[in-house]
């Protein structure tokens, strides 16, 4: 950020990209200016909205996520530390949490619709079980059961199927190519717990792919 | 599957996710290629996260999700509301600050005037209260909504120093639409309060209805159980 006065002393327009475009427009949007704001929008929240999407499947809750991650880079767009990575990683970290907070609320939705009757107390474990129950129909297309399906819908359908942690760590990983120091930084935690998170996503996977009568291994041999 | 070193196993074994992705640093992924080279159960899990990865790039059938104006419009409301709720907060902690030490804080705040304006202040502050607990029977309430005063003046207001200003209390069932009519009929501005005793300042316009004047149009509002001028203080 010091950087742009020193390159571009009389230039007071925003550098075309990079940490020092970050750093300019976060000190914009932390000073109030309205038009920097609608800048980020435009410009980050499309990356954002499809991650979310992927997590969320509703575009009313991606709206609902971003209003309150926008808020949020209104009030705080003073604490984006440049030094401490890029402007996507500190947004995906405010979308993380507001992700986590819908994917659970989601989550205690179809728990009560699923067990509604039933009195029964589900645990952290029990949330695949309940949900692998409850999905072997497509409700929108009930003809088509999960055990006609092709190996990778059933990848897919396992992936929907993972708790909101080891959901959002695929994510990343595998759609977002963060490298797991920036998944660290996103989630808010140690880099060992993101390993470990995400060799246990895997784990649950093959455990619901078995369920489904699939060794994890026969996706390797050509199938599909 | 056998490996001769299990640390060298467990550690690689959970970077193959990262591998596949090419994330890793060139260190890292020179050391996860050499073990797998030797390792048949991470070359399984290696083909595993190939197939994650693939099937997860394929699946374009999620909606995409895309900015528009309409909500970027709505979270510009909701930051103006935000805002404006803070502006409020603000008020009401200075308010709530206020009320526990009433007397003390009065007498605080008159022992720190200078000499003179002391006097004139403290008597003028004693009658207005005097007149208050005449009028309205009791330490008057917390006034409608603490954001009047800001929902009032759109920018902070100042006092001019010969300007008329009058002391005024409303009604408890007042709205804020009642009292901008109520205003804007008398050429008035809020530019401070609620005080501690629910009294706001209203400051006149220059050239505007005169002070008596306005005194006997606010006076004749039902909504309103107090009005009083305030004496002039010249700058010492
Ligand atoms: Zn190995």
């Amino acid at each position: 950020m010091v950087r742009i006065t020193g390159q571009k002393k009389d230039n007071k327009e925003l550098p075309a990209s990079g940490e020092a475009y970050e750093a300019l427009l976060m000190q914009r949007i932390a000073s109030k200016d309205r038009e920097a704001f609608e800048s980020l929008y435009y410009d980050y929240t499309p990356r954002i909205g499809s991650f979310m999407m992927k997590l969320l499947k509703s575009p009313e809750l991606v709206d609902e996520a971003i209003n309150e991650v926008m808020m949020t880079v209104w009030q705080s767009a003073e604490r984006f530390d440049p030094a401490l990575g890029k402007l996507s990683t500190w947004l995906f970290g405010i979308a993380h949490n507001k992700a986590l907070k819908l994917l659970e609320r989601q989550r205690r939705h179809w728990r009560e619709q699923t067990v509604e009757a039933e009195d029964s107390e589900l645990n952290e474990n029990e949330w695949e079980e309940v949900n692998a129950e409850s999905a072997t129909v497509d409700p929108d297309n009930p003809e088509r059961t999960v055990l006609g399906w092709e190996l990778g819908e059933i990848l897919v359908w396992a992936m929907d199927r993972l708790s909101p942690e080891h959901r959002i760590v695929l994510e990343l990983v595998f759609t977002e190519n963060y490298a797991y120091q920036d998944i660290a930084i996103i989630t808010d935690c140690p880099v060992n717990t993101v390993k470990t998170r995400m060799f246990h996503a895997r784990k649950k996977l093959a455990d619901l792919l078995a369920k489904r009568g699939y060794s994890p291994y026969d996706l390797q041999e050509g199938h599909s | 599957m056998t490996h001769s070193n299990n640390t060298e196993h467990d550690v690689v074994v959970e970077l193959l996710p990262w591998y596949v992705k090419n994330t890793l640093n060139p260190k890292e992924q020179m050391r996860v290629a050499q073990h797998l080279s030797s390792c048949s159960e991470c070359q399984q899990e290696l083909g595993l996260y190939r197939q994650i990865d693939n099937v997860n790039l394929g699946t374009s059938n999620t909606p995409i999700w895309k900015p528009s104006p309409v909500q970027f419009a709505n979270i510009l409301q909701g930051i103006d509301a935000l805002e404006t709720k803070a502006a409020t907060a603000a008020t009401e902690t200075t308010k709530v600050a206020k009320t526990p030490g009433l007397f003390a804080k009065l007498s605080a705040w008159l022992k720190a005037l200078p000499g003179p304006v002391f006097w004139i202040m403290s008597l003028e502050t004693m009658a207005i209260a005097a007149l208050v607990m005449l009028v309205v029977g009791r330490l008057p309430q917390q006034l409608p909504g603490g954001q009047l005063f800001e929902t009032l003046s759109n920018e902070r207001p100042s006092v001019t120093a010969n300007l008329p200003r009058l002391h005024i209390v409303f009604a408890e069932d007042i709205t804020e639409r009642e009292i901008r009519t109520l205003l804007q009929t008398q050429q008035g501005q809020l530019v401070e309060g609620p005080s501690m005793l629910g009294v706001y300042t209203v400051q006149l316009a220059a050239g505007g209805v005169q002070e008596q004047q306005a005194i006997i149009n606010l006076r004749a509002n039902a909504k309103v159980k107090l009005v009083e001028g305030i004496a002039k203080v010249d700058q010492p």
